[in-house]
């Protein structure tokens, strides 16, 4: 836990969130943001207030902070993206994962994940449903993810890669592509599979594990 | 601030009708009708009256349940009014306030001194409303200042700390940013606050009655009384300055308190009062009173960063067009 960054980019924090403070946590021997996050819209007009927990993770900036919605305004179900216990389940792990890797920078982190999530649920208060759609729930979610973000749908294809890729064996790049089109380096797959290269072993594990199940 | 809104109107009503310019420019042959033109239209730039709050800061004084005692009398403090014409005293803590309002001579040069009035009385008004609704008492008017008391028999030193705290910070907002934004239209700059703060402990306070017969006031012997006005010459321009008594009742926002020599590089500023055979001293601090403001519950902070006192809108003063733009950046998940 970087404790010096963190405390130089809660001073972005604050400025732009100013009902949000800091404390440290034994428990999860990281900084945690707390306090209340109000919500506008684009006209300025105040909709409404939620307490949040931000726990930034004892690998900050390079974890994936969890977001806990503390005062139950919104429903903790399923169908609302928050655990019984309030967790907010802000995007496909996989795109956070990805961020986090290259660092979080917290006040970005908060306008382009937690805000719009609170923004998101009040449009499906009134809306009932969300502005921009929402990812399957559970492993279908990722079969989705891999097919809109990575342009890979086959789990043969998928499985093949990722086996690869923990082994630490994909193709050189002037081989055959795994799907047999055309040369590694000028394939799409290849785009996709340095996308997967970034994220952390027990995420591709568990991916592996799905997408074998679905053979 | 949307609290302060109508009493902008006023000022601005006043600006526009009462600008000598525009009389000087005019041909010789109206120059008597714009006289006439101008003095109506500051007529219909209203004194405020003496017995409401306009209806923006009205709607802050019903959210915070607040019932503004318009019958209080100068030097005359309700919890120590007893004491009138006697030779008693009695011993109990007060919050010491003064506020400075520092105008501008400029708004002669630019306005007749009809609107001068309105606006300088709008702004005083202002300032007045502001401590009535979080249960100040004005004790004195002076000059261009206002003595408050805050707190009382019925209040505790920490509420009444977090009164005098919320309204001068309000008003401090109002002139640095509302009051500034609208005179500075006409070139008008140096309109700012300075206010002092202190908390005088039951031991440290007498009240009494000073002067003789109607020629006299129920007020203050304390130092701590004597000190605000010293601590409010220490501040900065619209800034506040408070003494430690006061800190030592904030139960959070130690944060926004720092000493006043922290800022003034000198040493000799960290203390307002000392009494070096008893070893006494006493502390003076800056307070960051725009952190403060913002993080209060009913105040709102925009993207652009400014201030405004918001309730949640009603469900049909929300339209989902406009929380779209934001929310459509959100594609939830769930793996739980």
């Amino acid at each position: 836990m970087d404790v010096k960054l963190f405390k130089k980019q809660f001073s972005d924090v604050e400025d732009r969130f100013p009902k949000l403070r800091y404390i440290w946590s034994e428990e999860f021997l990281s900084m945690v943001i707390i306090g209340k996050l109000d919500i506008c819209d684009q006209k300025g007009v105040f909709w409404d207030s939620y307490d949040i927990l931000l726990i930034t993770g004892k690998n900050y900036p390079f974890s994936v902070p969890i977001l806990i919605e503390t005062s139950k305004k919104v429903p903790h179900e399923e169908e609302r993206h928050i655990s019984k216990e309030g967790i907010c389940c802000m995007d496909m792990d996989h795109k956070l994962l990805k961020v986090a890797s290259k660092g979080i920078h917290l006040c970005q982190f908060i306008l382009d994940y937690v805000y719009p999530f609170f923004a998101n649920q009040l449009y499906y208060d009134q809306e009932c449903e969300y502005a921009n759609g929402e990812w399957s729930h559970h492993f279908e979610g990722i079969v989705e993810f891999y097919h809109q973000e990575l342009q890979l749908s086959d789990p043969v294809l998928i499985v093949k890669f990722l086996e690869r890729l923990l082994t630490n064996s994909l193709p050189p790049r002037n081989s055959r592509c795994l799907c047999g089109s055309k040369k590694y380096k000028d394939c799409k797959c290849k785009q996709s599979i340095d996308f997967l290269k970034g994220l952390p072993t027990h995420r591709l594990q568990e991916d592996l594990e799905g997408f074998r199940k679905l053979i | 601030m949307n609290i302060y809104q109508d009493y902008l109107d006023n000022i601005q009503l006043a600006m526009r009708s009462g600008k000598k310019r525009k009389m000087y420019t005019e041909s010789f042959d109206s120059f008597g009708d714009n006289i006439q033109k101008g003095l109506s239209a500051i007529n219909l730039a209203q004194k405020i009256s003496d017995d409401s709050l306009l209806p923006s800061l009205k709607e802050l004084a019903k959210e915070i349940g607040s019932t503004p005692n318009f019958n209080q009398k100068l030097g005359l403090h309700p919890d120590f009014s007893h004491l009138k014409g006697t030779n008693d005293t009695e011993k109990h803590y007060i919050i010491s306030t003064f506020i400075d309002i520092k105008k501008s001579t400029d708004l002669f040069k630019k306005y007749l001194p009809e609107a001068v009035l309105i606006v300088n009385d709008t702004i005083q008004k202002a300032a007045i409303h502001t401590c009535l609704i979080f249960g100040g008492y004005i004790h004195r008017l002076q000059g261009d200042g206002l003595f408050v008391y805050y707190g009382g028999k019925n209040v505790t030193k920490e509420e009444g700390v977090k009164q005098a705290l919320l309204s001068t910070s309000l008003f401090s907002y109002f002139v640095k940013n509302d009051l500034k934004m609208v005179l500075s239209q006409d070139g008008i700059e140096d309109i700012n606050t300075r206010i002092g703060i202190d908390l005088g402990h039951d031991d440290d306070v007498l009240w009494h009655n000073a002067g003789i017969g109607e020629i006299s006031e129920v007020t203050t012997c304390s130092l701590h009384t004597s000190l605000a006005p010293k601590m409010q010459a220490f501040a900065t321009s619209n800034g506040i300055v408070i003494g430690d008594h006061v800190k030592q009742e904030m139960k959070t926002d130690h944060d926004l308190i720092t000493p006043v020599c922290h800022r003034t590089g000198n040493e000799s500023d960290r203390y307002i009062f000392e009494i070096r055979d008893e070893n006494f001293r006493y502390t003076q601090h800056d307070f960051d009173w725009l952190k403060f403001l913002k993080r209060q519950d009913f105040i709102i902070t925009d993207k652009e960063n400014r201030l405004s006192f918001q309730l949640p809108a009603p469900y049909e003063a929300r339209h989902s067009d406009n929380i779209r733009p934001i929310a459509i950046k959100s594609y939830p998940y769930y793996n739980f």
